[in-house]
């Protein structure tokens, strides 16, 4: 296999192509689900350390289909890394060994020759396996409906600087927005906790003016359906961010939780409102 | 507005809720452990200071109040403050299991520090040790080669750590405390939402500091007994 150099490589940054990799993948298998489900072994030669572990999956697939077996199902939409859509255990890491990475944004050239790898899918009682590595994630869908929006009328788009937005207020609305809502948090959460993907939802539109009226309903709206769903509960572990591909910070939780306190508050000598 | 927002109007029917009750409860025992090891520290003073320490115990407020009436107070506070922390930690524990039933087949961690990971077994452990802990000091069961004498907490003290294996016990129990009040200390600052990226890692530094410091304290008296440096 012939090398290209990447011409903007910087020395020391990311190894580049070596060529291909063997490695033994041990999948989760599952037809639907009420099927128990188990571990299946995969040999997978050549395997270029270029593709991305989607497109692994891909030439794996491909290959499953030519010998009549079945391929393996999983999620992908836009395959650079900001829609959300894929997601799966890879050796018991979200999105697998890189920080800040989604799945189909991690290279096979993070993975050794004859590595053996596991992938899994999420694994949380509100994330129903729908086949081998898909899960269902409305339940997240669930959650925003609770109240992970602003009441606006609708019509022409308003003047963008009618309000202005102070600068940091913008930046912690920005940084929550990152949130894709991919469920990393859960799967790689000890406990199934959804408390960063809510409170994600929380700061980005509690930092905001326009998400003032309704602030106090919505976390309680919000932590509501989260628990009512089946969600664990956070022991502030920290597992969740630091799997977070958006790498949603922590204080994100702490935000939420002083939102709560303080809507309960006000609740109680305002009641009605 | 065509979709309105449930609010639910109380707070401890959420999970955060009762977190908020799981942190105060033990921010409460947290306050009367590092008081429980200041007042042990007297030990190392001598036997007079000691004792007229633990009478005081029991005449607290005295005349106001009758004797052994402060006593009480605290200790019903203290009862109540585990059973709200047991009980939730056994009543989240048990949700946080269900939101799990079917586990991973290859588990790993990218950052979770031991501490955040053994809050359930740590706190078991401890429960188990405070138990072992009441039967030897309090109600004097437990007196492995010496009498136990109510009138007498310093030489209760001192025949207490005449074995090396109590010693171990206590060391391991209160490795276990340091290790529990490690998380625990942070963790009241980020349920409470106090916490954010700013104080962050003061807070850590609080929290590694209050445990060395509980740790150190209460250990240094079953090692200064098996030194024979109280005696």
């Amino acid at each position: 296999m012939t090398v290209i150099e990447n011409p903007l490589a910087k020395p020391g940054s990311e190894p580049q192509s070596e060529g291909t990799i063997h490695i033994t993948l041990k999948v989760w298998r599952q037809g639907s689900g009420r099927d128990a489900g188990r571990i299946e072994t995969i040999d997978a030669p050549d395997i270029a350390t270029d593709m991305s572990f989607l497109e692994m999956l891909d030439v794996v697939n491909e290959r499953l289909i030519k010998t009549g077996g079945d391929p393996i199902a999983f999620d992908h939409d836009c395959r650079e890394g900001i829609c959300g859509s894929c997601g799966m255990m890879i050796n018991g890491r979200a999105h697998g060994p890189e920080q800040a990475t989604t799945t189909c944004q991690l290279h096979m050239r993070h993975f050794k020759d004859g590595e053996t790898v596991f992938v899994e899918p999420w694994r949380a009682e509100p994330f129903p396996v729908i086949r081998d590595l898909i899960v269902d994630r409305s339940a997240f869908d669930k959650i925003i409906q609770a109240g992970g929006y602003i009441t606006a009328p609708t019509g022409t788009a308003p003047e963008a600087n009618n309000l202005p937005v102070p600068k940091p207020d913008a930046d912690q609305a920005f940084e929550a927005a990152n949130c894709i809502g991919c469920g990393a948090c859960v799967a790689a959460c000890p406990n199934a906790s959804a408390m960063l993907f809510t409170s994600a939802k929380i700061t980005h539109l509690g930092s905001l003016p326009q998400g003032q009226a309704e602030r106090d309903a919505r976390v309680m709206s919000m932590v509501a359906k989260q628990d009512e769903l089946g969600f664990g509960t956070c022991t502030n572990i920290g597992e969740c961010s630091a799997s977070c591909p958006k790498e949603i910070p922590m204080e994100s939780i702490a935000r939420m939780n002083r939102d709560l306190l303080r809507a309960t508050r006000r609740r109680r000598r305002r009641p009605g409102q | 507005m065509t979709t309105t927002m449930t609010a639910r109007p109380s707070l401890y029917t959420t999970t955060i809720g009762r977190k908020v009750l799981m942190a105060g409860s033990g921010a409460f025992i947290l306050l009367w452990v590092t008081a429980h090891m200041l007042g042990n520290l007297k030990v190392w003073l001598n036997r007079p200071e000691f004792d007229s320490y633990a009478h005081f115990l029991r005449r607290m407020l005295s005349p106001p109040f009758p004797n052994t009436w402060v006593l009480w107070i605290i200790r019903i506070l203290l009862i109540a403050a585990f059973a709200v922390h047991v009980y939730f930690a056994i009543t989240l524990g048990l949700r946080s299991r269900a939101a799990r039933v079917s586990r991973y087949e290859y588990t790993d961690h990218v950052q979770a520090d031991p501490a955040a990971l053994t809050m359930r077994w740590g706190g078991l452990t401890l429960a188990a040790f405070i138990i072992f802990h009441l039967m030897m000091f309090t109600w004097g069961w437990i007196h492995p080669g010496y009498s136990f004498d109510k009138a007498d907490p310093y030489h209760n003290v001192v025949g207490a750590f005449g074995e090396w294996w109590m010693v171990v016990i206590y060391a391991v129990a209160l490795f276990a405390l340091a290790m529990h009040v490690y998380h625990g200390f942070w963790s009241v600052f980020q349920t409470l939402g106090l916490n954010n990226r700013r104080w962050d890692r003061v807070i850590r530094v609080w929290a590694t500091g209050a445990s060395v410091f509980i740790f150190l304290g209460f250990i240094s008296i079953p090692i200064g007994v098996a030194a024979g440096a109280i005696s």
